[in-house]
């Protein structure tokens, strides 16, 4: 045992405020009557992200507004529950309504398929969620030390049984929401319960998780959920067209911290198969063990993947076991063979058909470029589809009927979507980057702003080396934490400051590789440099189909 | 002239300014204004002597004075938005047929030339004296030793189509930093801070803000020991909220023991300072029972006049009194200098 181990560390000061929050209250209703400040008061901060939101400021807008004697422009980013990036048309109506009502307008789908709503001020979050709670959608836990929004694989024409296997994520979502009736009474002006009982938390008790807490379900060979970079991830089995269960991976999770050598990015170690009549219970004990061994000293090494590490590997499996009290069953064989999106129409096995559009960064807006906001709400008004969000924040016009396609291809020609997405470079396609600059507090560097212009860039070289047609996955944060995945990426921005990036190399394509670090925090000149070079040599040295992340580590680039 | 910033964010529909200059020696007391006598623009200026073929050079006789004609045009008289009395007198001096309503002198000139110099300087000679404008204070003697501040809105306003722009205000925002400026105070007697143990209540809306931002950096600056009670108002929380981090400052020392905010436009009702102080009734009437001044400052229509109605039912309601009897105990705290209004 390490020094460190032998006696027990203070615990964090977020742990003291999620005890003392009397499940999640905290002190936010007095926060929210401050008229005085946009902000909520410190520990409401860390508090509210239970409730689905974070506070942010606009920080092109500080040194400004600080001139003028304003406080920082402070606003808040609220954030769905949406397990397995569902949402019916009404909804994404009622979405829409609530965005242009109260927020940037702006909807973005993010890296969890969920969307978020942002530039909410503080008079503004009660009603936002009022309209969400009317239109019958929450916020609950989609952020903070808890279970966040659980990812399923989209496509349904992957599998006959996609609905099934759809239908666990909900499961999940449910049995691990918290019982706290703080949202209902904060937000929705629910009379405060008098009788504690009925909100006791068996599961989370009264400090929750150690940090937060990712479970994604992938259905192979796609793995466009990227289910190894959850906590906890669920790999289907499926035979004859049946669901079995699922392999039970555990200890994914992305983020590390710049110049920390103890934080380390990680894809989840398959421990095992359970039937998918036992697979709730081993996602609960999973979580229970991470809740009763985590870290709760030092939040950057409070993730799962480090609790794994720490009692190993072998050992975190027998204790999950002897919570569940029976043993998890051999790791079923699967294989993934891709990672992303199908875009355009694609039929699922239910005959239904399914239209993939690109949405560029998840933004869902009307630009100069595309009306994507309109089309999807003329879509929504039909009224003859749903909606499913990708883990690469595009967006499925689903569920549509055979005879309904003509009427929506119609609406998406109009505005341009099909024309767009099918415009859309293959590396941008299989691009994504985080939210970063101006509201995300931690970036370093941008991100979603930036990676337009520089894919803009590296195309002319694919071009130049004749690999248009290549599907490269490229990724890119404005900080190590990981949002959009770099590390699971077969060319990752990593930001270290504002305009330079670590260039990380050699993941797989089906996102089962982590990258390597290549050069560290490079300009956008030494980028297309070092990019140019790269490319060369994979056109000239490349096996016949070999994936560039492949090709990067037989070459032992990294 | 130190710095001016304009206090609004971008989306606002107002423009504020926040003017430091530097008054080594300068004695003034909180409460007190300081009158600007505006300059003309230039610009303006070199463009009428221009029209009109004039030697700016030349010295005249103004008010038995001797002047140049760019001197009288830059620093004495108005020329901007003349009213309708000398835009008639200008129709007959230079027999134009020119349709009633105000306008700039160079517009006239333009549209409506003179014979020649001689006809343009008898013109000039019968416009009015630029009038001083007068800022409440908004520093405080012991906080900002040197300096004296003050807030100046724009002041745009529409006659007949077009957008004009007042011109202190005007003038005092095109400011460059380093320039010098004189200024005279203007002594207001009644305005005064009560004995440092007594309490305050403030209500200054808009630029209101002024007297009570002198106020609170005084009685921060001498930890004066009396309770301090604001209300601010404007049109957005986000754009609007005047010496927003100085407020909350103070709020978090204590300076200030209460804040209350009326944000107009941030909803769909709309919010005004006597709003809030009805809803704080009770509150408010302990504090004047307990002695506490009472002061306005700002927009005299209609906002003093508001203010004053609440302040009336709030001491009928919660003392139990007759419309008179409220109003004898308003003529009361006014005989005491306990309800003091600086208003515009």
């Amino acid at each position: 045992m390490s020094e460190q181990n032998k006696k027990p560390q203070p615990l964090s000061a977020i742990e003291k405020v999620k005890t003392a929050s009397d499940g999640l209250r905290g002190s936010i209703k007095e926060s929210l009557q401050d008229e005085i400040t946009g902000a909520i008061r410190e520990d409401d901060q860390a508090v509210i992200k239970f409730h689905g939101m974070y506070m942010q400021d606009d920080r092109d807008r500080r040194e400004e507004r600080a001139e003028k004697k304003l406080e920082r422009l402070y606003s808040y980013m609220i954030r769905l529950r949406l397990p397995g990036g569902a949402l019916s048309a009404q909804n994404w109506i009622d979405l829409n309504e609530v965005a242009n009502e109260h927020s940037t307008g702006v909807i973005k789908i993010t890296t969890r398929q969920t969307v978020q709503l942002h530039g909410i001020v503080k008079s503004d979050i009660k009603p936002t969620i009022q309209a969400f709670n009317a239109a019958k959608l929450d916020s609950i836990a989609t952020c903070g030390d808890i279970n966040r929004n659980v990812t399923c694989a989209s496509h349904p024409k992957q599998s006959a049984i996609h609905a099934e296997v759809f239908s666990y994520a909900n499961k999940i979502s449910e049995l691990l929401m918290p019982k706290t009736k703080a949202y209902y009474e904060i937000w929705l002006d629910e009379e405060k319960i008098v009788d504690k009982k009925e909100e006791e938390d068996p599961l989370y008790q009264d400090r929750y998780l150690p940090r937060k807490f990712k479970i994604g379900i992938a259905i192979p060979p796609n793995n466009d959920s990227d289910v190894f970079t959850n906590d906890l991830g669920l790999v289907a089995i499926i035979e004859n067209n049946q669901l079995l269960g699922f392999n039970i991976a555990v200890g994914g999770g992305l983020s590390t911290t710049h110049g920390n050598a103890a934080t380390y990015a990680r894809l989840g170690t398959v421990i095992g198969f359970v039937s998918k009549e036992n697979v709730l219970d081993v996602v609960y004990e999973v979580v229970t063990t991470q809740r009763d061994y985590g870290n709760r000293s030092d939040r950057k090494l409070a993730r799962l993947k480090y609790t794994v590490d720490n009692m190993g590997v072998d050992n975190f499996k027998a204790e999950v076991e002897k919570r569940c009290g029976f043993p998890l069953q051999a790791i079923k064989p699967f294989e993934f063979t891709d990672r992303g999106d199908y875009y355009g129409w694609h039929q699922g096995e239910n005959k239904l058909w399914y239209y993939t559009a690109y949405a560029e960064n998840g933004r869902v807006l009307d630009d100069e470029k595309t009306a994507l906001k309109t089309a999807l709400l003329e879509v929504a008004k039909t009224g003859l589809t749903s909606f499913l969000f990708t883990a690469s924040q595009n967006v499925i016009i689903a569920d549509v009927k055979e005879e309904d396609k003509a009427a929506i291809q119609t609406i998406l020609d109009a505005f341009k979507i099909s024309a767009q997405t099918e415009a859309t470079s293959l590396i941008r396609k299989n691009s994504i980057a985080c939210v970063a600059l101006p509201t995300c507090p931690l970036a370093l560097a941008e991100a979603q702003r930036y990676i337009p212009t520089l894919l803009g860039k590296i195309k002319p070289l694919l071009t130049k080396y004749g690999l248009d047609n290549e599907n490269i996955i490229l990724r890119m944060t404005g900080c190590p934490n990981g949002c959009a995945r770099p590390y699971a990426a077969e060319i990752g921005f990593v930001g270290t400051a504002p305009g330079l990036y670590n260039l990380h190399i050699g993941g797989d394509h089906q996102g089962q590789r982590l990258n390597k670090i290549y050069k560290e925090s490079l300009d956008e000149a030494s980028i297309l440099t070092t990019l140019d070079g790269l490319f060369a040599l994979y056109k000239n040295e490349r096996y016949s189909k070999e994936r560039f992340g492949d090709f990067v580590m037989r070459r032992q680039l990294v | 002239m130190l710095t001016h910033i304009n206090l609004n964010d971008r989306g606002s529909n107002k423009e504020t300014f926040h003017v430091e200059l530097v008054a080594e020696n300068l004695e003034y007391q909180c409460g007190d204004s300081i009158g600007i006598v505006p300059e003309n623009d230039s610009q303006v200026v070199t463009d009428i002597i221009q029209v009109v073929n004039a030697d700016g050079n030349k010295s005249i006789e103004y008010k038995k004075e001797r002047i140049t004609v760019y001197e009288l045009l830059k620093r004495k008289i108005n020329i901007v938005y003349l009213t309708e009395r000398l835009v008639q007198h200008y129709s007959t001096a230079t027999g134009h047929t020119i349709p009633a309503g105000r306008a700039d002198l160079l517009e006239l000139l333009k549209k409506y030339p003179v014979k020649n110099v001689a006809q343009f300087e008898e013109i000039l000679v019968g416009l009015n004296a630029i009038s001083p404008r007068l800022y409440t204070i908004a520093s405080s003697p012991t906080a900002h030793e040197g300096e004296v501040h003050i807030l100046v809105v724009k002041d745009v306003y529409e006659s007949e189509g077009k957008r004009l722009i007042g011109l202190c205000s005007d003038y005092l925002r095109q400011f460059k930093t380093g320039k010098q400026q004189t200024f005279f105070v203007q002594p207001n007697k009644r305005f005064r801070l009560p004995a440092e143990n007594k309490d305050i209540i403030m209500v200054g809306p808009g630029t209101g803000i002024a007297a009570f931002r002198s106020f609170l950096a005084e009685r921060d600056a001498t930890g004066a020991r009396g309770r301090n009670w604001l209300f601010f108002g404007e049109q957005k929380f986000t754009t609007d909220f005047l010496y927003q981090t100085e407020i909350q400052n103070w709020y978090e020392t204590g300076v200030l023991t209460n804040v209350s905010l009326a944000f107009s436009r941030d909803q769909q009702e709309k919010i005004y300072v006597q709003h809030k102080m009805l809803e704080n009734a009770p509150a408010i009437y302990q504090w004047l029972e307990d002695g506490a001044s009472f002061f306005v400052c700002g927009k005299k229509e209609p906002m003093s006049h508001d203010v004053e109605k609440a302040l009336l039912h709030i001491i009928q309601q919660q003392g139990n009194k007759t419309a008179e009897q409220a109003m004898h105990y308003l003529e009361e705290m006014e005989k005491e200098g306990r309800y003091e209004k600086d208003v515009y």
